[in-house]
């Protein structure tokens, strides 16, 4: 039979391995969920730490029937940033960017890859399409 | 401690130093959802390579991400992290060590466009304090857009030396883009306006020549 004192230093012991572990677990997911140019999915509290800005894309598709874009920003997810129809056959959305350079292109109608008429070209991707490159504030100030 | 505390708390650590943290961190959960578990293995050892060399490791996670968003082969995407990772390697070290990750980033830009590490050293004497981001965006465009390689690596060397702006070379970007638009030859159009910054600001010394063309076949005004 094991001493009670025993039992308690073991119940303390095991109490602290699991708050240890638990903290770990939380903040590896945390660090996670936030990558540095991730999607500002926390809203205020990454604006403020990070000063995201709002960025407007915009593409001219008169016979689109949908339009979205995907990049980095948004882990290039094709459906997670739709653009809206605006006047003209304009297509737009805000999006709010941390500073950096960013690497996106447009999706129209679910499948073709355009890259951004106004913006500076990437090189070509490895992946058959072109994007485009947009700099957001200035990470270096020269 | 009693023998039960101690071998609780060994099964305890143990859990701890699981399978899947003997080799390294887990990997990422993104890369986990949307690879086979290969070509995610694969891609995760170069991220861990990259991080190991004090690489950035978001843009070779982005790779990944929209190759899979691409539907391209496990094959492809993999090969196309590699060839970044190994991109941004040499980026940092034409760049310098002490260059930022976004300009470690835009370097690596230029030389999967074609651009030899020489011009991304010759860019950093001319700018060693400033940024070197936008001037390395727009090299890349250029020669995305089939302006020969010494000719958009001279004309940005040279621009970056006369003191030209980041905001004069986003317009010679656009404007170069225009002309090539209009039937401009992309060699001659750089060309041309490049030479239009000459009066944006004082020579200087060690200022390199402009890259010289035989035959302009078509000038625009701005």
């Amino acid at each position: 039979m094991l001493a009670p004192a025993s039992l308690a230093a073991a119940a303390a012991g095991l109490l602290f391995l699991g708050a240890v572990l638990g903290w770990m677990l939380r903040s590896r997911d945390l660090s996670r969920r936030v990558p540095a140019n991730a999607w500002p999915r926390e809203g205020a509290s990454l604006s403020a730490t990070r000063e995201v800005r709002i960025i407007q894309f915009v593409l001219a598709a008169p016979a689109a029937g949908r339009v979205s874009v995907a990049g980095d920003f948004n882990d290039w997810s094709p459906v997670a940033t739709p653009l809206h129809r605006a006047t003209g056959g304009v297509w737009v959305a805000a999006i709010p960017l941390a500073p950096g350079r960013h690497v996106y292109a447009f999706i129209v109608d679910g499948a073709s890859w355009v890259p951004d008429p106004a913006a500076p070209l990437a090189p070509e991707d490895g992946f058959g399409s072109r994007n485009s490159v947009i700099v957001v504030g200035d990470p270096e100030p020269a | 401690m009693s023998r039960f505390a101690a071998i609780a708390g060994g099964v305890l650590l143990l859990a701890l130093a699981g399978p899947g943290r003997v080799a390294g961190e887990p990997i990422d959960r993104r890369l986990a959802q949307r690879l086979d578990a290969p070509a995610a293995a694969a891609v995760w050892q170069v991220v861990e390579s990259a991080r190991a060399g004090g690489i950035p490791t978001d843009p070779l996670i982005a790779t990944a991400l929209e190759g899979a968003t691409k539907r391209a082969p496990a094959e492809a995407i993999v090969l196309a992290v590699r060839q970044h990772a190994a991109a941004l390697t040499a980026s940092r070290e034409a760049l310098g060590e002490q260059s930022s990750p976004t300009e470690i980033e835009a370097g690596a830009g230029v030389l999967l466009s074609g651009v030899l590490a020489d011009s991304l050293v010759r860019l950093r004497a001319m700018r060693p304090h400033g940024s070197l981001v936008i001037p390395l965006v727009v090299l890349a465009d250029l020669v995305t857009r089939q302006v020969p390689v010494n000719t958009a690596a001279g004309a940005l060397v040279w621009a970056s030396g006369s003191g030209a702006r980041d905001a004069d070379l986003l317009r010679l970007r656009s404007r170069v883009e225009a002309d090539i638009r209009h039937g401009v030859s992309p060699n001659a159009a750089t060309l041309a306006r490049a030479r239009g910054l000459e009066s944006n600001g004082p020579a200087r010394a060690q200022q390199p020549a402009l890259p010289r063309e035989s035959a302009v076949r078509r000038r625009t005004t701005p």
